[in-house]
């Protein structure tokens, strides 16, 4: 017998190889080669061949970099109240589906064929719909006897206008989890709740919340990881302007590193430190939606 | 019974709002794609007869049709390796009799992959890249994307397999199955659902990646969403081939939701429901 088991814990490790190795190769090593780069100051405009060994010099230099800083702002802004609209909207829509019982496939289709597009192609749709002169957006607000808005322009209203494309593009993953964590849930529970005279918000509250916690931790924390690494919309839709009032993170590290200025070694210390910051705000988030759930 | 009512028309009125802000920018890049330049600009004047060589003109157009056809080569390429590499990790993960401190390890640590910023990835694989004489290959861009859709796959297909009773996978080996047999006649047909839906994920997902392509091909290896990008250089003039372009790039998602509706939802459902 436990030769049997022995063969199979072997025959396991076999099965591992292929996935081992190109994980080692293509994620591994990346990750641990950026990291033993951003020690030097690797500057190719200066020279490819200048490496200049500096120890944690790179991630000092990130501190007093006010550039990163306003990146990272604005990447958090964009992702929080994108998390806020998404989660709201994504839930009243599953709520929605989970009531409506005629036409809820052509419904759903509707509310996630935008999660399947491109964020590229979002991006360069919104960019001409949201065009200040002849974009559809200004056109029919202007047809209603609206006010123009300088959707690309304005400084203060550019991070807003990538909160939109954002919640257009993927409300629908929000959408689907929770319709899904609703249908999950016994339907006897919800009639108890009924007969014992709780009101809408009292059933949502006490009985189909605590069971949709866990899927709204799920998805609210896939959802984050995704909304800071946003990288397509804001490249495409406002290139970061004006006046780098909505430039991201990745974009920020993009253009000191490949895409500009070919400042390698600092580029990729930004790189690790904004995944540090990734995995600390997803962590929050988590704890966050957990406050509550012990009371 | 007539509360009721007024519930479901008021429910009924909400989604109609809510699905026209998402049906809308879809519908009027349809519009705006079968338009002449001149009337691309005003939501209310229309091309009659609708210009379908919009189509045809983007298509032709610096090199899109050599990046769609790259991307679909990428594409299948990509999620075949990372099917089978995932698969065998999955059912490795989650079924060779190793202990559960050694399973943890793996999942977790292919879990926490997902987390990790592209931009992490791009410089190192870019100078080995240089090295390797891979930069600018379609068998570059392959192996990249294993990046994004690896760990992704064999997350999807471990939750599947756990699906998968156990006993059934006893119950050949006491009938003389080889772990072989086990494998690809028992697990292999129930896990298909998991497999279709991991890959038409995979497949989406390096369909529309942008950063892989951008810093890792230039010219001979790159991708619809790289190529799409310097269409946006040619301004307000061509709207409607660049709207064109856009929806021949979103071909492949109509067709899925077309054929595949149920494993699309499913997929969708399932990167967070289980984990």
């Amino acid at each position: 017998m436990s030769h049997t088991v022995n063969k199979r814990k072997l025959l396991g490790y076999m099965y591992m190889i292929p996935s081992l190795v190109i994980l080692i190769v293509f994620v591994i090593y990346p990750v641990l080669y950026g990291f033993v780069t951003s020690m030097y100051d690797w500057d190719w405009v200066a020279g490819i061949d200048k490496k200049l060994f500096v120890g944690l010099g790179n991630y000092l230099a990130i501190f007093k970099d006010g550039l990163f800083w306003n990146a990272l702002k604005n990447t958090i802004l964009f992702a929080v109240l994108s998390l806020l609209v998404e989660f709201v909207l994504g839930l009243c829509c599953a709520m929605l589906l989970y009531k409506i019982r005629k036409g809820g496939v052509i419904f759903r289709t509707i509310l996630i064929f935008p999660l399947t597009i491109s964020d590229m192609v979002a991006a360069i749709m919104w960019r001409m719909m949201l065009d200040p002169s002849s974009g559809v957006v200004n056109q029919l607000l202007r047809s209603i006897g609206l006010k123009p808005v300088d959707w690309l322009g304005n400084s203060h209203i550019v991070i807003f206008t990538l909160v939109l494309v954002e919640i257009w593009w993927m409300t629908g993953n929000i959408t689907l989890i929770m319709l899904a964590g609703l249908q999950s849930m016994p339907i006897e529970q919800l009639e108890c709740g009924q007969i014992d005279g709780a009101n809408g918000w009292q059933r949502f509250r006490y009985l189909q919340w605590p069971h949709l916690r866990s899927f709204a931790e799920s998805a609210l924390s896939l959802r984050m990881i995704d909304l800071l690494r946003v990288f397509a919309i804001a490249w495409a839709v406002t290139q970061g302007g004006p006046n780098r009032a909505s430039e991201v993170s990745q974009q920020y590290i993009y253009t000191n590193g490949l895409g500009g200025y070919l400042d390698i070694g600092y580029s990729i210390a930004m790189a690790i430190l904004f995944s540090v910051f990734v995995v600390i705000i997803v962590a929050v988030v988590k704890r966050i939606i957990r406050i509550g759930a012990d009371e | 019974m007539k509360r009721r009512t007024r519930q479901d028309i008021i429910r009924y009125v909400l989604i109609i709002v809510i699905c026209a802000f998402f049906a809308f920018p879809v519908i009027w890049v349809f519009v705006t794609s079968l338009k002449k330049p001149i009337d691309a600009t005003s939501f209310f004047r229309f091309t009659i007869p609708p210009k379908f060589e919009n189509y045809l003109d983007a298509w032709t157009n610096s090199g899109f049709s050599k990046a769609f056809m790259n991307t679909l080569l990428i594409s299948v390429f990509t999620v075949a390796i990372s099917l089978f590499a995932g698969f065998l990790m999955a059912y490795a993960i989650m079924r060779s009799p190793i202990s559960s401190r050694i399973r943890k390890f793996f999942f977790n640590g292919v879990y926490s992959m997902r987390i990790i910023p592209e931009m992490v990835f791009l410089i190192p694989l870019y100078i080995l890249y240089q090295e390797t004489k891979m930069y600018d290959t379609i068998l570059g861009l392959i192996l990249a994307f294993q990046v994004l859709t690896l760990p992704y796959c064999i997350m999807l297909l471990c939750n599947f397999i756990r699906d998968i009773p156990a006993d059934l996978e006893w119950a050949a080996r006491l009938d003389g199955c080889t772990e072989a047999k086990v494998m690809s006649r028992v697990v292999l047909p129930l896990c298909m659902p998991g497999i279709v839906t991991s890959g038409i994920l995979a497949f989406i997902s390096v369909w529309t990646a942008l950063m892989f392509p951008l810093a890792l091909a230039y010219s001979r290896a790159t991708t619809v969403a790289v190529t799409i990008s310097i269409f946006k250089g040619y301004g307000s003039f061509n709207w409607p081939v660049m709207a064109a372009a856009s929806m021949i790039i979103t071909i492949p998602q109509i067709l899925l939701f077309a054929f595949c509706n149920k494993y699309l939802i499913s997929g969708y459902t399932m990167g967070a429901v289980k984990e």
